[in-house]
């Protein structure tokens, strides 16, 4: 589904991805682990598409080269980031948020929208199941959510979005373990052969609960090393001492 | 009477529309500049009585000795008061555009944004309506609907002579004839208006708007509006449209006075999108408007809400009165200024009254090379025993070019009273656009919903109907702004 | 009474007096000519909306500028602590002249006579100044000891306008504290004005404190105008206790990246005086910070004034400015005036400011009184609670005391 090749990405003239290459086929779900301040999060803001990151290379989805299109189109296209740190913005109500991005999704695929009564038994049905509480859905966006309140919110998103191409940015930071756990069984209950996944992290706790196939190491701006997720057993064991120079 | 006057009077009433009259009308001479002369030509087309054409005449001797003001920060070419023409005839369809497709393109494109049906879109482009019969009726229906309740709701020409009490009892008591420069131009050569009067205990059943007003296409460039709502009564206005307004008049200077008897209130909400002056601020119109209202009585309420974002220039201070104890006062804006359009707006709270209560919550959003100012005064007299005020102004910035200031005067001279302010200053963050613009929304639709975040507390207080259009137009207005 | 014409005597007076050297008679008659073009200040003009000195001048019948020749002050009034003497008896430096290590203490000799437009007080001083300190300090060094500033009025002066002019000057990372007071021995007349300049290099730190307290029959004009290069910190505090009509006028331009100024006042008024602040501080840098901070409580028919505006130029992004005055009016004729402005033209800042008056809260005073306390102690409890927190952020022990003394001393008289 997603085969990067030769990625070099910089952010303000200074070269942080080095050279990365990375094939994860459908239904397939990849690790990425490094120590901090390896360049993880711009690889996921990469792939999205923020402005600012200058990206070289080729990053080819469903066969066709993302670089060239922009965040919504991205977006549009079935590509999802569970943001590490969710941004607030206050006034604006987070079922309406909601909605909206599901619109405009619909929209660009050509499908019919959502009307906000369908709309409401959707959300209730989808976040029940994340143990969230509706009274969240009519607060503003993210306004004085506590961090896992935050990171719940962007797995109700994602299950409403249905993409196929999921990047989670540290998902796991900040959480404890009944919150991890829930996030957990929100994402292994999206898992499925149309659906891929790249998880970022660099503790391997998270790894328990949504078991890779395959875990890569990051460092020096590059993947230094790949293995299936016993990989990750044996970060936890020795760090990541022995990828640095 | 001549044939042509008796004409021009059937279609002031409202009478039926005839297509036939048109010619009569292009053979009347219509006075230019500013003189005793042009005045007695507007009251005398008017037909009003004596004592009205000597409270205008009264204006004008004043004004003579009168120097307009230069405080302000938009500053604006000299306008030169004798080129103007203080009374246009009504317009014929003759001259307008045969249909939708001659109209400006761009102007078309927003009616589309905005959600306007096609026949609204023709009634405000000029081009002839067959419907007209239609609205006529209409109005016709809810004026009898008015009438049967005791509700007075006309045009302000017709109150003089079939109101002439009410009209002297209360007409430049709120907004005195010699207040300031343009309220005393106002006074002098004001052409059109509204005038509204609510008996005592009467709940209004329906929000008044200035559409129902007969013949409210062309709306004068100085208009004088009248509201009083007696004892225990109450009433919503509604002015303007989301529509932009394009007016050969650059110049609108209204007065609008509003009067709150003792538990009384009245709810006034304002849409204002008058045509901005070209990508380069060329030609725009300056809205220069006196809004005032007295809460005369005890426990009485007066609240503004405005949407502004068109004009070249606009420059207004809703303000409210606090005279009667326990009255409230409330003042919601959004004003939003793009490419070079300037906006120097805010509000004066006056507690004269015991435990009167004031609230302030102004929305400055700045783009291109634009300039916001919000210019407010919250004064507490001595004597307002445990008054209470809270004010919050915030600003938005998009971009370096633009700028938004606050100036807040605040004069506490009790003890008992608590007076708050607060203001902020942000940017729409790259983050939070990265953010809405990852779930699917472009670039667009990531700035209209933010931005209407932002308003959010303002727009809740529109009635309805305009609050839906107002936030459609909350984020055509920012359109080319951002990125 | 005092106007124009009695003024334009005077200065053609005070220009043969020898007062001033003849080098500067030239910019000091054109500065005299914008006062009397500008005019005295009245309420319809904005500067001055809220302080119209003519009621103030209208005190006057003439003004005399006499110079007090002797240079006797008694040392009971020095501060306890090691610090370095600036004496000013009725406007004369009469301490001596101090250079040593890095620091220099002088006689004013720059003659700084720039105008800003619709300051004609500024004119005033600059035409009929007479006096001052200068204090430099020279590169990375940083003062050991504290200056002290002593305004000193005496019993025997016979003038009533005196007008100085002050220069602090410090080089590229160098430091100084400067405690200033003002000492009365006399309830005279009095109009005084002061103009102090201050020019801080990358990397340099001054605070400044003042102590500005019980001044009868005084009007007093402050201006200071200070230019901050990169990196540089100015924190002043000022206590301004029944000072009988007072302006404090700051401007703050902070031309370098990552400057720092922090303005704060804390005011005790009673009977009928009147102290204005206004303080202008402009962004001009990126990443440059600012933070205004008054409290103040007000008794009888005292009335406070606070004007303070935060501008921040186009290119001034990730300005951060803060704002913030609180006044209690503790009675019903003592009124509270406020302007606090933004002029803002970057779109990356962070900028807020807040302003509220009021009583004291009552649920705070029904709970120290169910806890026994008398409702006369609570108040004061209470006051000194609200204006304890400007103090607080003093970090020299010495002066903290010293504030925290006076503040106690107020309270309980």
């Amino acid at each position: 589904m997603i085969n990067i090749k030769n990625l070099a990405v910089s952010v303000e003239d200074k070269e942080i991805i080095k050279n990365l290459n990375l094939e994860i086929n459908s239904g397939e779900v990849h690790a990425i682990m490094g120590p901090n301040g390896s360049g993880k999060s711009t690889l996921s803001y990469a792939l999205s598409g923020k402005d600012g990151y200058e990206a070289k290379g080729e990053i080819n989805y469903n066969g066709e080269n993302i670089l060239d299109l922009n965040t919504e189109e991205r977006a549009q296209k079935g590509i999802f980031l569970a943001f590490q740190y969710p941004i607030e913005i206050p006034g604006v109500f987070t079922n309406n948020f909601l909605r909206t991005s599901v619109n405009a999704v619909k929209k660009s695929k050509g499908e019919k929208e959502i009307n906000a009564v369908e709309f409401l038994s959707l959300v209730k049905e989808k976040s029940q199941k994340l143990k969230i509480d509706k009274e969240m859905l009519s607060r503003p966006l993210n306004v004085g959510f506590s961090g896992g309140e935050k990171k719940r919110n962007e797995i109700l998103q994602m299950s409403l979005l249905e993409p196929n191409f999921v990047i989670m940015d540290e998902t796991d930071s900040g959480l404890d373990i009944d919150a991890l756990k829930v996030v957990s069984n929100g994402v292994n209950a999206m898992r499925s052969p149309k659906r891929s996944f790249l998880i970022i992290t660099h503790y391997q706790r998270l790894l328990n609960y949504i078991k890779p196939d395959y875990v890569h190491v990051f460092a020096n701006g590059k993947i230094v090393q790949s293995g299936d997720w016993k990989l990750a057993l044996e970060l936890e064991n020795d760090g990541y001492a022995k990828f640095l120079n | 009477m001549s044939a042509s006057d008796e004409i021009i009077q059937k279609y002031q009433d409202g009478a039926e529309y005839d297509h036939g009259f048109v010619t009569d009308i292009d053979t009347i001479e219509v006075p230019k500049g500013l003189s005793e002369e042009t005045i007695k030509f507007i009251s005398n087309q008017k037909k009003e009585p004596k004592w009205m054409l000597e409270w205008r005449l009264n204006a004008y001797n004043r004004l003579q000795k009168m120097k307009e003001p230069n405080w302000q920060k938009p500053k604006y070419p000299k306008i030169d008061y004798q080129e103007l023409y203080y009374y246009s005839a009504p317009k014929s369809f003759k001259d307008g555009p045969k249909s939708l497709d001659e109209i400006d393109p761009e102007i078309k494109k927003t009616y589309d944004k905005l959600g306007i049906p096609l026949e609204e879109q023709k009634r405000l482009s000029g081009v002839a309506v067959d419907a007209v019969f239609d609205s006529v009726s209409v109005a016709t229906t809810f004026k009898d609907k008015l009438k049967d309740i005791g509700v007075i709701f006309c045009s302000i020409s017709e109150a003089t002579r079939e109101h002439p009490e009410l009209v002297k009892k209360y007409l430049g008591s709120v907004i005195p004839v010699t207040d300031h420069f343009f309220a005393t131009l106002n006074s002098a050569v004001f052409t059109d208006g509204s005038f509204v009067y609510i008996p005592p205990g009467v709940r209004c059943p329906m929000e008044l708007s200035t559409y129902f007003r007969i013949n409210a296409q062309n709306t004068g460039q100085f208009e004088r509006t009248l509201i009083i709502a007696d004892k225990n009564s109450y009433v919503s206005y509604l002015e303007g449209c989301t529509a932009p307004m394009r007016d050969e008049n650059q110049l609108h200077a209204a007065n609008v006075e509003l009067i709150a008897l003792e538990g009384a209130e009245i709810k006034y909400s304002t849409v204002q999108n008058w045509y901005p002056g070209d990508k380069e601020g060329k030609g725009g119109i300056y809205n220069f408007v006196t809004k005032r209202g007295d809460c005369r009585g005890n426990n009485s309420k007066i609240s503004w809400t405005q949407v502004e974002t068109g004009s070249a220039i606009t420059w207004k201070y809703p303000s409210c009165i606090l005279r009667g104890d326990n009255s409230q006062g409330e003042f919601y804006s959004v004003a939003i200024t793009n490419n070079y359009q300037k906006a120097d707006t805010g509000t004066k709270m006056i507690h004269l009254g015991k435990n009167t209560k004031s609230k302030i919550i102004s929305k400055g959003i700045s783009a291109g090379h634009a300039d916001n100012t919000y210019r407010g005064l919250v004064s507490v007299h001595p004597k307002a025993t445990g008054s209470k005020n809270f004010t919050q102004c915030d600003s938005l910035l998009v971009g370096n070019k633009c700028g938004a200031h606050t100036v807040p005067y605040i004069e506490n001279k009790n003890s008992s009273s608590e007076v708050e302010h607060e203001a902020t200053t942000s940017k729409i963050s790259d983050d939070q656009l990265f953010y809405c613009r990852q779930r699917g929304l472009n670039q667009e639709e990531a700035v209209s919903l933010i931005v209407n975040g932002f308003c959010k507390e303002v727009l809740q207080q529109l009635p309805m109907e305009f609050a839906v259009e107002a936030q459609k137009l909350v984020g055509i207005s920012l359109e080319g702004s951002v990125g | 009474m005092i106007d124009i014409e009695k003024l334009k005597n005077h200065f053609k007076d005070f220009k043969k007096s020898g007062l001033a050297n003849s080098q500067s008679i030239k910019n000091r008659t054109d500065a005299f000519e914008r006062f009397c073009q500008k005019g005295i200040p009245t309420l319809k003009q904005e500067h001055w909306k809220y302080s119209p000195l003519s009621k103030d001048l209208a005190q006057f019948e003439n003004l005399k500028f006499t110079v007090n020749q002797d240079k006797y002050f008694d040392a009971v009034n020095y501060e306890k602590f090691d610090h370095y003497q600036i004496v000013l008896k009725d406007g004369v430096l009469i301490s001596e002249n101090i250079k040593e290590n890095g620091l220099e203490i002088t006689q004013y000799k720059k003659d700084n006579f720039y105008e800003i437009e619709k300051n004609q007080i500024l004119d005033f001083n600059n035409a009929f100044f007479t006096s001052g300190y200068e204090i430099k300090v020279d590169k990375n060094y940083q003062v050991k000891k504290p200056i002290v500033i002593y305004n000193y009025f005496s019993k025997d002066f016979e003038g009533n306008n005196i007008n100085n002019k002050n220069f602090i000057f410090l080089d590229i990372n160098s430091k100084v504290e400067i405690f200033e007071k003002n000492i009365f021995d006399e309830e005279n007349l009095i109009f005084f004005t002061k103009n102090l300049d201050i020019e801080l290099k990358q990397d340099a730190s001054l605070i400044k404190y003042y102590l500005n307290s019980t001044n009868k029959n005084k009007t007093i004009y402050n201006f200071i105008r200070s230019k901050l290069e990169k990196n540089s910190q100015f924190e002043k505090f000022n206590f301004s206790h029944n000072v009988s009509s007072c302006r404090d006028e700051i401007i703050a331009d902070l031309n370098g990246e990552h400057a720092f100024v922090s303005l704060n006042n804390i005011q005790h008024l009673s009977q009928k005086c009147f102290h204005e602040i206004k303080w202008e501080i402009n962004h001009n840098e990126e990443n440059t910070k600012s933070s205004q901070f008054v409290k103040s409580a007000l008794h009888d028919d005292s009335v406070s004034a606070f004007q303070g505006k935060i501008f921040v130029e186009s290119k001034a992004q990730k300005t951060d400015g803060y704002q913030l005055s609180r006044a209690l009016l503790l009675s019903d004729q003592s009124k509270f005036l406020s302007k606090p402005e933004l002029e803002i033209y970057a779109d990356d800042v962070k900028c807020s400011h807040g302003s509220s008056s009021g009583s004291i809260d009552k649920d705070s005073i029904f709970y120290l009184r169910s806890r026994g306390i008398n409702e006369v102690d609570a108040k004061k409890m209470m006051i000194e609670g609200f204006l304890a927190e400007v103090i607080n952020k003093i970090k020299n022990e010495k002066i903290r005391s010293i504030f925290f003394n006076k503040l106690n001393e107020i309270n309980n008289s």
